[in-house]
């Protein structure tokens, strides 16, 4: 005997208005013309990305569901080569 | 404080949570710059992993690159690079075979070599292999998860039509799940199974009513059933 757990990826069709991977293109970032302002609006978008991944993940626990797919696509723009003064993982991990 | 909530919630809900990065990623490539974006790509969802308090080993499934014509040549290229790989990322990371440029012999030969789990994606497997018998290699597959602290894992997922084979379709037909799990039932006491189907949860949930229509299950909660 084997015992199957069943998961799925990263998006719900059940849960509303919760998707893991909203982005930003770099075309939009530049229209910004306030830098800091800019990257402040992708670090906001990376907060709610994880903050659906947690509300994804508790419809998934509600659900009986133990296994599931991260998005890759959880920080805008991270690592893209006009960006690599920014540091993403600070504003998400507090002081760890 | 954000990441850590994710970790803590999947920890305490036993859930098993992981990534697949995307095709720009070619540890493979003959290019330096793209490995090295590859590791930079890479050293994110390490990252990701450890700021959610996540132990990174065997979190990451990738496919093994591009070709570039000469598979042979491809594969040891993989080889070589990979003493290039930090360990802490090596740790992260398995293999899955895919649907043009890598058959499951192929994906085996490197994790074998370099220490790593193979994900056997069954319907990639289907669209690409040199021997349809895929059982025949079940074995070794296994043994690939031996030093794992994870149950083996694997891809299930449906063609979209005879002409759109290689694409995913909505849900998952069940009688190609039910294919593969007797064929390897009883050789592990556990096997997690990642649906990549266009309708998510939704295939999730209406693959386990299929599943509640076999005779040799008992299910176990919304996700879970033991096969005998």
């Amino acid at each position: 005997m084997t015992l199957v757990r069943l998961g799925y990826v990263a998006m719900s069709m059940e849960v509303k208005n919760a998707s893991p991977s909203k982005t930003m293109t770099f075309a939009q970032f530049q229209k910004i013309t306030d830098r800091e302002a800019a990257l402040r609006k992708l670090e906001r978008i990376a907060l709610q990305n994880i903050n659906n991944t947690l509300r994804l993940l508790k419809h998934n626990a509600a659900s009986g569901i133990h296994f599931y797919r991260l998005t890759s696509r959880l920080i805008p723009l991270a690592n893209h080569e006009e960006l690599l003064d920014w540091d993403y993982m600070k504003p998400l991990h507090g002081l760890a | 404080m954000a990441l850590r909530e994710v970790g803590d919630f999947a920890k305490k809900h036993n859930m098993r949570i992981d990534f697949h990065p995307d095709h720009f990623v070619l540890l493979n490539s003959p290019k330096a710059d793209i490995f090295r974006n590859s590791i930079i790509t890479l050293k994110l969802h390490y990252l990701l992993l450890k700021n959610m308090g996540i132990n990174a080993t065997h979190r990451c499934v990738l496919h093994v690159g591009g070709n570039y014509h000469e598979t042979e040549k491809s594969l040891e290229r993989f080889v070589d690079n990979w003493g290039n790989v930090p360990r802490s990322i090596q740790k992260m990371l398995m293999l899955e075979n895919d649907d043009t440029s890598f058959t499951v012999d192929d994906t085996l030969y490197l994790c074998e070599k370099i220490g790593i789990p193979l994900v056997f994606d069954y319907h990639h497997h289907l669209a690409h292999h040199r021997d349809v018998h895929w059982e025949e290699n079940w074995d070794r597959i296994i043994k690939t998860w031996e030093q794992s602290p994870l149950p083996i894992k694997m891809h299930i997922s449906s063609p979209k039509s005879e002409k759109e084979f290689r694409h995913h379709s909505d849900y998952v037909d069940p009688n190609m799940l039910f294919t593969f799990l007797n064929e390897i039932k009883g050789s592990i006491p556990q096997i997690d199974c990642m649906i990549e189907a266009k309708q998510k949860d939704q295939a999730l949930f209406q693959l386990m009513e299929d599943v509640k229509t076999w005779s040799n299950v008992e299910i176990v909660d919304s996700s879970s059933f033991i096969i005998n």
